[in-house]
């Protein structure tokens, strides 16, 4: 073997080590730091017989990949518990919750209809509706607050995955500059980070060149859609969802208002299309009564929105103008014909071409959008639903009834124009008069009867009921089973008369406890003064336990729709604990190859410091050697 | 194989954390009693609450709902206890006077007595609730139940003076009108007729009669005004010949409430009764005559039939009044049962309730609040845990290879 000089040997020796104690050290010091990679000295022999040091960055793409994405997995549920657990507080809380409200409106229904004409029962049956509407609304509210939550943090998110695409640009930018030559190592770990922290946000796929310069598009099923193309930044954005209007035929001079413009109708009424035209038309700054003969005018200026008419149909698309909060709204004589369809408060996440992208199968910005989808807007929905239909079925109650005035009643709430109906719920009536507890009939026995029959009337027999108080009718029995009715004068004789089924006449029930004799009459009147009378509430109290929810009660479709969010919520703890597990092992997968250990580093520390210091100690061997030579020569 | 140290640190960090938060967790369960202080912490524990506190409540409702019946059927009932002392009265009274040693003189100052009892019955039937509500007119709450017939006495009119009474206006000619003739146009206009047509001194009789129904009274100018359903009784004249007419109350009493009957929803469909119509008390009160034929009488047309034999002495109308005062004592006393037998529903039914929501208070207990024994083991658990976590984090963390070099 052909050995080199000695000395030159042992000095290649301490650099080596010196430069292997160096990584050991910049470990150490690095203890800390997010995201880097441990560096490692390899030794080897050179062609003189010297040991060379190669420093090498541990790093394992395939570790990496497997971070990346159970880190998109973990990030994409934790927004789902976030949001289920805010909106579980909100619905399912006892204080918070609906059910108590209802209970209340119920409760003093009930209290109403032992004593319909009391005064203090009547005030407290209208302020538990006042308190009803309060809290559906309130609630209502609360969820477009927390819809609004999560267009902000969707939005604040891309912000940040646009700010990293930056970030790896100018990272692959730097890169670029060691082309041919091993990349540093700090600058691998900086892509490395940047990626990683990417996938938090969304999930992403990641290629790289022959540089280690990365390209990021989105995962599956957006893989088309870029993020960074080495150098290149292609950034997302949100934008409010277009709403869609669906434009109604005006009446004669009615008016229509919408985002500041309002149409008003020619003597001769305007088509659908002709008011959809005339307000496209001004709005996209054109005049717009020129559109058609029947618009008297159109005035006004487009605020916070643009528009766009859907060709040959009476629909035009609003949309937001961006930085605007506007929202759509509707008013004007002839506002009830228009109708929105979408609901409020949307946004949608484009890419850098302006298409939207609807759905991210990981990361947080997935996690906020999906847990929107799966657990705020069909909350949001049902929760109009509730309103709605309630509402419906309330006051089609209350107007069978006859109020303390003797007039048939109104409306018991009104939820406004639109679909939001919870936000919009309020109660009609102000006075306790205006309550319709009563029925709007009652019957009086003559007082010629053989016997004292107790009767009672039901109302809502006949769908085709017009809304009036009926005209005082006369029962006559002309036989066990014959009667007559008299009505205005007019007599009409009917057969088969049934004590246990009742007479049914109009809207109207007459019920026997048990059956008259012939020669019995009955007068059926309207009740303009019976206020004590308790038949309307006492129906009305009682849907708390109708089926109006296809099969449900309020109580229960409320309940399940609680039992929704709580699954939801459940579901998504579940799952976060599940997919903490994996990005644990992916975690220490990468670890066992990246991370830093003192004690490690420490037997590293004395290896080195134990070679290096022979090195030096062969370095004295060889002077001294060469010491002893020159004596001996000399 | 190899774990960073900064990995090491983060795990037994988050371990620790999350030790710490569990018994936070268990600490607040104890403190607050439930195990869902907030719905996130335990869905079902909430939804459980949900359902239960709402089938509580609606017990609640119901029982609140018999309470109020029930008071109001208290109070019923000891006014019909009371109309039972006088109609036991009235039948003392009727045996007294038909006692033959009474002279007319004495059976005259029983019949004022008959004369203030059935002051009394009026006062008794026209009786309000805590909210002024009439306990006797059936629905017609607001509407004082029984009132007396009321007689109008009519003035003449001088020229162009007019008289506006119940709905009707009644305007003299230029020259003035009578008496006779301002009452019948009066009551040939209620009654539907022409009200001009009765006499050249009437330039005009308008309007439709309500409230009442009329009837005059032959060769006088008095007219007699009957209340009809819902009528307050509340008769007034006005018009600027307004002052030449007077009202007086008559001694007819007609009940002017309805028939309704008002049934409170007590559970399950179950419906309880809870008023009692003035007709159902104080009318139909059976009356047999010799010959068998049976009519029926109202409580104050006996009374005042009663209180006129008495002043009449007539002794075969004395005796009448006995097995009327009878039959009314009869027909209150049903009454009475009847009441009697709707509060002895409601209390069972009550019973019922109290025995219902001990069962659901107790369900709800169980799935809602927290069960004390378990929560304070698994802090103790947690608290050993966490303890030993910390202790041996404390001394692990102090190995390193660096302490020895």
């Amino acid at each position: 073997m052909n050995l080199s000089d000695p000395l030159s040997v042992s000095i290649a020796a301490t650099q080596t080590y010196k430069k292997a104690l160096t990584a050991v050290q910049t470990n150490i010091s690095n203890l800390n730091t997010e995201g880097y990679s441990r560096i490692e000295a390899k030794v080897s022999e050179s062609g003189m017989g010297a040991g060379i040091a190669t420093v090498t960055r541990s790093a394992d793409a395939f570790a990496e990949k497997t971070l990346r994405s159970a880190n998109s997995a973990l990030a994409f549920e934790k927004p789902a518990t976030n949001y289920a657990n805010r909106i579980l507080n909100l619905v399912g809380s006892e204080s918070s919750s609906l059910t108590a409200a209802f209970d209340r409106f119920f409760s003093s229904s009930k209290q109403l209809a032992t004593n319909p004409s009391s005064e203090p029962l009547r005030q407290d049956f209208l302020s538990s509706s006042t308190f009803l509407a309060g809290r559906v609304k309130s609630m209502a509210t609360e969820l477009q607050d927390i819809v609004i939550d999560n267009n902000a943090e969707v939005e604040h998110r891309i912000d940040q995955l646009n700010g990293f695409s930056s970030q790896l640009s100018a990272v692959n930018k730097q890169l670029l500059a060691f082309t041919g030559e091993p990349p540093p190592p700090a600058l691998l770990d900086k892509r490395d980070l940047i990626l990683v922290k990417m996938s938090e946000l969304a999930k992403i796929d990641v290629t790289f060149d022959a540089n280690g310069l990365a390209s990021v598009t989105l995962s599956d099923p957006n893989q088309s859609v870029n993020l960074v193309k080495k150098l290149e930044v292609y950034n997302l954005g949100v934008e409010p969802q277009p709403q869609v209007i669906d434009f109604g035929a005006l009446a004669a001079n009615q008016t229509l208002s919408i985002a500041g413009i309002t149409i008003t109708a020619g003597g001769s009424g305007a088509s659908a299309t002709e008011v959809a035209g005339a307000f496209d038309s001004l709005a996209n700054g054109a005049s717009g009564d020129a559109a058609a003969a029947n618009i008297a005018s159109a005035t006004g200026t487009l605020t916070g929105f643009t528009t766009s008419a859907v060709a040959n149909t009476d629909q035009v698309t609003f949309t937001r103008v961006a930085g605007s909060s506007a929202t759509l709204s509707k008013s004007g004589t002839g506002a009830s014909a228009t109708s929105f369809s979408g609901e409020k408060n949307t946004q949608k996440v484009i890419d850098s071409l302006g298409n939207e992208i609807s759905t991210f199968s990981g990361g947080t910005i997935g996690g906020l959008i999906s847990a929107k989808a799966g657990v705020v807007t069909p909350l949001v929905a049902n929760l109009n639903t509730l309103a709605n239909t309630f509402v419906t079925r309330v006051n089609s109650q209350h107007k069978a009834g006859i109020n303390a005035a003797g007039t048939i009643g109104g409306d018991l709430f009104t939820t406004g124009a639109g679909t939001n109906y919870a936000e919009n719920i309020a109660v009609a009536i102000s006075d306790t008069n205006e309550i319709a507890a009563s029925g709007r009939l009652y019957i009086t026995p003559a007082s010629s009867n053989a016997t004292e029959i107790n009767t009672s009337l039901t109302f809502g027999h006949n769908d085709s009921w017009d809304g009036s108080v009926e005209a005082e009718f006369t029962i006559n029995f002309t036989g066990a089973t014959t009667y007559t009715v008299t009505q205005g004068g007019s007599s009409t004789n009917y057969t088969g008369f049934d004590q246990a089924i009742g007479i049914t006449y109009g809207d109207v029930k007459v019920n026997f406890d048990s059956a008259p004799s012939s020669g019995d009459s009955f007068s059926v009147s309207p009740n303009t003064t019976g206020l004590g009378d308790n038949n309307n509430i006492t129906v009305l109290s009682n849907i708390s336990s109708e089926t109006i929810f296809s099969g449900k009660t309020l109580r229960e479709y409320y309940i399940n729709e609680v039992g929704k969010v709580a699954t939801y919520n459940d579901l998504s703890k579940m799952s976060t604990e599940a997919k903490q597990v994996v990005f644990d092992s992916a975690m220490t997968a990468k670890d066992r190859v990246s991370g830093v250990n003192l004690d490690e580093e420490a037997a590293e520390l004395v290896r080195l410091q134990q070679a290096y210091l022979a090195s030096a100690r062969a370095m004295q061997v060889s002077n001294k050697i060469f010491e002893e030579l020159m004596r001996v020569a000399f | 194989m190899k774990i960073s140290t900064n990995l090491y640190f983060t795990t037994l960090n988050r371990r620790l954390s999350e030790q710490q938060n569990e018994i936070t967790n268990l600490q607040t369960q104890l403190a607050s009693g439930k195990k869902a202080p907030t719905a996130s912490m335990n869905s079902q524990a909430a939804m459980s609450s949900l359902r239960m506190s709402s089938v509580i409540q609606e017990q609640q409702n119901h029982k609140s709902s018999l309470q109020k019946a029930d008071g109001r059927l208290q109070q019923e009932e000891s006014l019909v206890s009371a109309m039972r002392r006088i109609s036991d009265r009235i039948h003392e009274l009727s045996i007294t006077a038909a006692n033959d040693t009474y002279s007319a003189e004495d059976r005259k100052l029983i019949a004022i007595e008959v004369g203030q009892l059935k002051e009394q019955l009026l006062s008794y039937a026209n009786e309000q609730d805590e909210d002024g509500n009439y306990f006797f007119s059936g629905a017609a709450t607001s509407t004082k139940p029984f009132i007396n017939t009321q007689i109008v006495d009519f003035g003449a009119l001088t020229a162009n003076q007019t008289l506006s009474i119940a709905g009707i206006t009644i305007t003299a000619g230029g020259s003035g009108a009578t008496a006779a003739e301002v009452a019948a146009a009066f009551d040939n206009l209620a009654k539907g007729a022409a009200g001009d047509a009765s006499g050249g001194n009437i330039a005009s009789a308008s309007g439709t009669l309500t409230g009442y129904s009329t009837g005059a009274i032959s060769n006088t100018d008095q007219v007699t005004f009957t209340p009809t359903t819902g009528t307050n009784g509340s008769l007034s004249a006005a018009g600027t010949g307004a002052s030449a007419t007077s009202i007086a109350s008559g001694t007819a009493i007609s009940y002017v409430g309805d028939q309704t009957a008002i049934e409170v929803d007590v559970g399950n469909g179950e419906k309880i009764r809870v008023n009692t119509t003035g007709t159902e008390i104080l009318s139909r009160i059976k009356r047999t005559a010799a010959n068998g034929d049976v009519t029926y009488v109202t409580a104050f047309e006996m009374l005042e039939e009663f209180e006129t034999a008495l002043n009449a002495n007539n002794q075969t109308n004395i005796a009448k009044a006995m097995s009327d005062a009878e039959n009314f004592s009869e027909k209150l006393s049903k009454k009475r049962v009847e009441l009697g037998l709707s509060q002895n529903r409601i209390s069972n039914r009550l019973d019922i309730i109290d025995e219902k929501t001990i069962l659901y208070k107790d369900l709800m207990s169980k799935s809602v609040d927290t069960d004390y024994t378990e929560a304070i083991t698994k802090l103790s658990a947690n608290m050993l845990a966490l303890e030993a976590a910390q202790s041996t984090f404390a001394k692990v963390s102090q190995l390193s290879l660096f302490n020895y070099m």
